[in-house]
């Protein structure tokens, strides 16, 4: 059909939409609205947002087992499902591999049967001999090789997972769909099995879609993130992006922590689009802001998104007139060692710092807060 | 006859026997539940139907279990309670074999729970030594109704063939056994009750005898007819014009008749006219009632109330005087069939052992 | 008793920190006790009373007034001539109704449970209702149907396809006795499939593997099961079950084990040789036996079965794509040869003023007078309340014993296994044996049920919780242990836990176990009919009062409509209260 797609491209998603009918109230509810993106070959792809924002919704249907009921998905130039087409690819003919949730380890399996069923049963079977080798090859990879002939439910959580992993890369994958597979074990465990993940894709180059609700791991794994919520995309971009220039108060607020403050646009000012906002606050100076829907107009209700590390907490008051400085008074303060928890209140507006540790003010003392203009970013929605 | 009554010796001996460990065992069991084992009521001491009935009335209600569906005995029980009010009558339709071994049982316990047991056929010898013993001619049931001193003849259960009318026309219906052997008949169409006591007739009739029978048994079985487990199953099939003719009893036939369905008696004789027999069990809760029951339903009243559901006394052979009273004689007699019924406990024991010939001759034979 | 005492102690152990037991405790262990003692009471009796029995020459007398012991009635039954014939004849049979029923059961259960079948909330309860109806109504009723000189099926058949089928054959008693198992197959095989985690699947068919790899390596081997649980028991009841060969192999004289147990019990002599009967039975318990083995190999490592996860599952359905409407239109053809036309036929005799096929020409003939003539009975009220009052208590008992059984065994140790294994073997007990049992024990005890309903409640139990407890304990097998283990951790009870965790998620087995005991008791005749009296009579005896003796099939069916009914309003009723949706 229309494969308009690049070939770097290993998927594209384009209008994708799926409705679900609550039986109950015959309510139709759109789990995904219209969402569409392009994951490069070989990156490390990831869908966030909270629970029931469609990021799960919108990976099976990548996988083929739910269908869409609208909307074209492509993987690697060639059409799986199109909505208009009537052409919906079965999962086991997508070239595709998954971790679900809780990993789908046969349970009447032992671990190396459960490894080598994609090389047995899989699009691409291969020779006992050959099958033998690379199973031990790869459950060498992931730490298992002493585990081959137990059975499957005896391993722990974390050796489910990488058996998961194990089985998914055995299937030679185009695509490698993870979905939450870190969520079901215990921090100390899923901060290192992150590491291992990033690794594996690493040196797999497989392209993999991740979906998690945990903005730490969709930070410190991924290429790009795609932040969704009720539904629809917020934002695409690198973590970076996401962190730094949020689109949104939803996107702000929902990665890392942001002091939000309402306001309208005093004027746009410059070439390097310096938006000027009024608050309760007083003119903030926005160094950073997202593309506009349309040409930002003064008295145009937007938000001003600040992170705690940017907001500058000084003992001097500062002189007024000087951009983003304001007096304000400590509400309270939070001890962690490396950094000061700060809550401060300028006039009603409290906001949160991290300021240095050593910080020589406590709660009721009068301060100077400096936003810097740099990081600070006008929201629009 | 000597292998009847050294069945039948030895049977009470062993019963006797039986008896003595069976009240010890009792006796243990009492001692261990220390529950009231209660003993049965005496026999009444009535000798005539007027200190019958007292007795009976003091006991207020008679339980019967019989073979047969309860509509077909209410007329005769609503005549009884109508003759004798004051004594309710508890009817339960309880197959044969099921009755005879839940009286056994109830007997060796102690604790029988029925005052009016039922035998027929196959039925009848196991019942002998479950029977009270009563001077049936005091409680005026005629001298040709009693049978073997304790059973009370109170209706017979002639075997007879049948056929669809709407599968068999007139012209091709057997006129007698060796007609039934035609090839017309192969491969499924008569339909044959496996355990052959329609073959009764056989060692019965000495005109027929048990060599020919086996013999005839041996050609039928050739003709793969369509085996029954039961007589019962061999009507439905006929009358639902599955197979055009087979075993059948004279009674399901007239009820079937009545209501329509194509189906008549053939003039296959003769036959055995099966009878059956009430006796009070030995140690029954209403022994008087009981008694009262059956004199009841032997008397004329209470088969006048029988004949209405096929279920009556006939003649032990064939005798046709009665043909326009009793639709069962008049059904025999317009086929032609001649009936014989048994009139000697020795028959029994010669039904018992004719039949698994029978069966291996058919080819039927299970075990 | 000492399998009682042991269960006790292993299912709720006494907190080691606490010196003194709670009374609650003590409580608890006392009413497991007691449970324990009634169950060892309800299965040994009759199973001690069937070795007893086999060991007798009873051909003309009761077991116990024979004195001595021999091995007569076996060498008996392996002297006989058919021996070699009845074997393998009953070997066909029971195989070929097991893998009948079973594929049909499989088929519907996976159909229903995991796919988006069109109108699968209206069908599946619907191949349910022929379960009260008496075998040997139903085989009269398949009789009518399909017989070939004037069954509308055959005729059918042989209009549209030239080929000849032919009822009354090994084939037919296999199709018929399978359908026949179909209802309580697919009442033990629905809940192994609905709560099946969907997860399996879908890692399977994301690795590459089709439908047919994925349900052939991952969906059967994981209920494994509750398959062969229900192929143990419908193979057992195949070789019990005596209506269908009677009426279907008779014709032809295809015997198989059940006809020779019936033969034992109406010999020439008259009287029924419990003797022979009992040996019979005895050979059924050690082929039970090995059974259980299997069944025991086959789940010892159960973890391996443990597929109901703790987490929350979506049972979002497998799409059939374009396969909906040809599957769909399969299980209507099924729907309509294996329930409509049976029941259909039922309804049509009990119109008809004597048994004869569906015909238009009979049509005028119709009417509602056996319906009248069943209502005016003056039994009739009295029948329905005793029916009623039976099948709630048999099938509240059951479910409430087997619920207890299955934990047992899976939580009891080797004395809750023990007790779980040795009702089994009630089992495989034939019905009027355990019936004659049951009367001679309650005759001699002074407990006042003889003659009751009471009586018939307690056989039917004594009959059903070897089945229950089966249905509970393969859906049990399936519980992730993980899921009481945080119950635990958490700090609940162990009275708890089985409240708030196990029970729930049992539930629905044990639902449709209630329903399965309530629907089979409604329509159970030997046992109802050997303990009958005048007081204790239930709708099946006043079923079998017409066609014992009468024939009266067309007063008969519309008490079996009736039953239909009673039957078709507590499926109807127990679906209502949802009983599929939280599974």
């Amino acid at each position: 059909m229309q494969n308009l797609v690049a070939p770097d491209h290993a998927v594209t998603i384009s209008g994708l939409e799926k409705r679900f009918t609550r039986r109950q109230s015959s309510e139709v509810s759109l789990a995904v609205d219209d969402v569409g993106f392009t994951v490069p070959r070989g990156s490390f792809f990831t869908l966030l947002g909270p629970s029931g924002c469609g990021k799960t919704t919108t990976l099976r249907c990548l996988a083929g087992l739910e269908s869409a009921d609208r909307g074209e998905i492509s993987m690697n130039g060639k059409s799986v499902f199109s909505a208009q087409a009537r052409r919906d690819v079965a999962p086991e003919d997508r070239p595709i591999a998954m971790v679900p949730q809780s990993y789908g380890i046969w349970p009447h399996m032992k671990v190396y049967d459960n490894a080598a069923f994609p090389l047995r049963y899989g699009r691409k079977t291969c020779s006992r001999a050959e099958a033998r080798t690379r199973v031990h090859a790869m459950l060498d990879q992931v730490g298992l090789a002493e585990y081959a002939d137990r059975w499957s439910t005896q391993l722990s959580g974390g050796q489910q997972q990488r058996l998961a992993l194990a089985r998914a890369l055995l299937c030679e994958p185009e695509v490698l769909l993870l979905d939450e597979p870190l969520s079901n074990l215990d921090a100390k465990l899923r901060a290192q099995l992150r590491a291992e993940l990033r690794s594996f894709q690493q040196k797999f180059g497989v392209t993999t879609l991740y979906v998690t609700h945990d903005q730490g791991e969709a930070l410190a794994m991924s290429d790009t993130i795609v932040v969704m919520n009720r539904g629809r995309i917020e934002q695409i971009g690198s973590p970076a992006e996401i962190y730094d220039s949020p689109a949104s108060r939803f996107v702000a607020d929902f990665v890392g922590s942001a002091n939000l403050v309402p306001g309208v646009v005093d004027g746009v000012r410059g070439a390097d689009n310096v938006v000027e906002v009024k608050t309760s606050v007083g003119i903030l100076r926005c160094g950073r802001s997202a593309t506009p829907p349309a040409p930002p107009t003064a008295g145009r209700e937007v938000h001003v998104c600040i992170r705690p590390e940017h907001v500058r907490v000084v003992t001097e008051v500062p002189a007024a007139g000087e951009p983003n400085r304001f007096p304000a008074r400590i509400t309270s303060t939070e001890y962690l060692g490396d950094r000061r928890e700060v809550v401060v209140a300028v006039d009603d507006v409290s906001l949160r710092a991290h300021a240095d540790a050593h910080l020589r003010a406590g709660p009721g003392d009068e301060v100077g807060v400096l936003l810097d203009p740099e990081w600070t970013v006008a929201l629009w929605s | 006859m000597r292998a009847v009554r050294r069945t039948r010796e030895e049977a009470r001996r062993t019963a006797t026997a039986s008896r003595v460990r069976r009240l010890a065992a009792m006796a243990i069991l009492c001692a261990l539940v220390g529950a009231a084992c209660s003993k049965p009521p005496p026999a009444p001491d009535a000798r005539n139907l007027a200190e019958l009935y007292r007795a009976a009335k003091a006991e207020g209600q008679v339980i019967w279990f019989a073979p047969k569906p309860e509509a077909q005995m209410r007329p005769a029980i609503q005549a009884f309670e109508k003759k004798y009010p004051g004594i309710s009558v508890k009817y339960t339709n309880k197959k044969a074999p099921d009755l005879v071994t839940q009286l056994n049982v109830e007997q060796a316990a102690g604790r029988v729970s029925f005052d009016v047991s039922n035998a027929g056929g196959l039925t009848v010898l196991p019942s002998l030594d479950m029977a009270a013993k009563v001077d049936w001619a005091g409680f005026r049931v005629p001298g040709d109704q009693i049978f073997d001193g304790n059973f009370v003849y109170v209706w017979a259960v002639p075997k007879v063939w049948a056929y669809n009318t709407d599968a068999v026309p007139a012209s091709v219906v057997p006129r007698n056994w060796n007609g039934l052997l035609s090839p017309r008949w192969n491969g499924g169409k008569l339909t044959v009750e496996s355990r052959g006591s329609f073959m009764t007739v056989w060692a019965q009739d000495r005109a027929l005898g048990t060599d020919a029978g086996l013999d005839f048994a041996a050609r039928l079985g050739r003709l793969h007819p369509h085996y029954t487990d039961n007589t019962t199953q061999a009507h439905t099939n006929i009358s639902s014009g599955q197979t055009p003719i087979g075993t059948d009893l004279i009674n399901l036939v007239l009820e079937d008749r009545a209501k329509g369905a194509p189906i008549a008696v053939a003039p296959v004789g003769p036959t055995n006219a099966n009878k059956a027999y009430l006796f009070v069990p030995e140690g029954s809760p209403h022994p008087a009632a009981g008694r009262l029951l059956t004199a009841f339903l032997a008397s004329p009243e209470g088969q006048a109330a029988l004949v209405g559901s096929y279920n009556s006394i006939i003649p032990n052979d064939t005798d046709c005087s009665q043909a326009a009273t009793n639709r069962v004689i008049g059904a025999l007699c317009d086929a032609g069939v001649r009936w014989f019924s048994e009139t000697d406990i020795r028959q029994y024991q010669q039904f018992a052992d004719f039949f698994p010939q029978v069966e291996q001759a058919l080819g039927t034979d299970v075990n | 008793m000492q399998s009682g005492t042991r269960v006790a102690t292993a299912a709720p152990p006494s907190p080691p920190d606490a010196d003194r037991p709670h009374r609650r405790d003590r409580v608890r262990t006392g009413v497991n006790i007691a449970i324990g003692v009634l169950l060892a009471y309800l299965v040994l009796f009759p199973l001690g009373m069937l070795i007893y029995s086999s060991l007798k020459d009873s051909e003309l007398k009761l077991p116990f007034q024979i004195p001595g012991f021999t091995l007569g009635n076996f060498t008996k039954i392996f002297s006989s001539p058919r021996v070699l014939e009845v074997a393998l004849n009953s070997l066909i049979f029971v195989t070929g109704t097991v893998v009948v029923a079973l594929v049909i059961s499989v088929g519907l259960a996976y159909l229903f449970e995991r796919t988006d079948l069109p109108g699968r909330r209206f069908l599946a309860p619907s191949t349910l209702a022929p379960m009260a109806v008496p075998a040997t109504v139903m085989a009269v009723a398949w009789v009518l149907a399909a017989n070939p000189a004037n069954g509308p099926l055959a005729i059918l058949i042989r209009r549209v396809s030239g080929l000849s089928v032919d009822i009354y054959s090994l084939p037919g008693m296999i199709l018929v006795a399978g359908i026949f198992g179909v209802p309580s197959m697919y009442l033990m095989l629905a809940p192994t499939f609905a709560r099946l985690n969907l997860e399996f699947e879908e890692a399977a068919a994301t690795s590459g593997a089709g439908w047919l790899t994925r349900t052939r390596k991952v969906v059967l081997p994981l209920t494994l099961p509750g398959m062969s649980a229900a192929a143990m028991l419908l193979a057992v009841i195949a070789l019990e079950e005596f209506a269908i060969p009677s009426i279907l192999g008779t014709p032809d004289q295809i015997f198989v084990f059940s006809s020779l147990v019936q033969a034992a019990l109406q010999p020439p002599s008259g009287l029924s040789d419990y003797g022979r009967a009992s040996a019979y039975g005895v050979l059924l318990v050690l082929l039970s036996l090995v059974m259980i083995a299997v069944y025991r190999r086959q789940t010892r490592e159960s973890h391996r079965f443990r597929v109901v996860g703790g987490k929350g599952y979506r049972s979002s359905p497998v799409r059939l794509g374009r396969w909906r409407y040809p599957v769909m239109t399969i299980v209507l053809l099924y729907v309509l040869v294996a329930i409509v036309i049976p029941i259909l036929t039922l309804v049509w005799t009990s119109l008809t003023p004597y048994l004869q096929p569906i015909s238009l020409d009979s049509l005028s003939g119709l009417s509602f007078a056996n319906y009248g003539a069943i209502f005016a009975n003056p039994s009739l009220t009295h029948a329905i309340v005793n029916t009623l009052v039976i099948s709630l208590v048999t099938a509240t008992l059951t479910a409430g014993l087997g619920l207890w059984l299955a934990l047992a065994s899976a939580r009891g140790g080797r004395a809750g296994r023990a007790l779980f294994d040795l009702s089994f073997l009630v089992f495989a007990v034939p019905s009027v044996v355990l019936g004659v049992a049951v009367l001679f024990l309650y005759l001699f005890l002074p407990i006042p049920v003889y003659g009751t309903i009471w009586i018939i409640v307690i056989a039917l139990t004594t009959r059903y919780v070897p089945r229950a407890s089966r249905m509970i304990q393969t859906s049990l097998l399936q519980l992730d242990g993980g899921l009481e283990e945080v119950g635990r951790v958490s700090g609940a009870r162990r009275g708890t836990v089985l409240r708030r965790v196990v029970l729930p998620l049992a539930a629905p087995a044990v639902t449709r176990t209630w329903l399965w005991v309530f629907a089979n008791a409604l329509g159970e005749l030997p046992i109802a009919l050997l303990l009958s009296s005048s007081d204790n009579r239930t709708v099946v005896v006043l079923l079998w009062d017409m066609i014992g003796e009468s024939a009266n099939y067309p007063e008969a069916s519309a008490l079996a409509v009736l039953l239909l009914a009673l039957s078709a309003g507590s499926v109807w009723w127990v679906n209502r209260r949802g009983f599929q949706q939280h599974m």
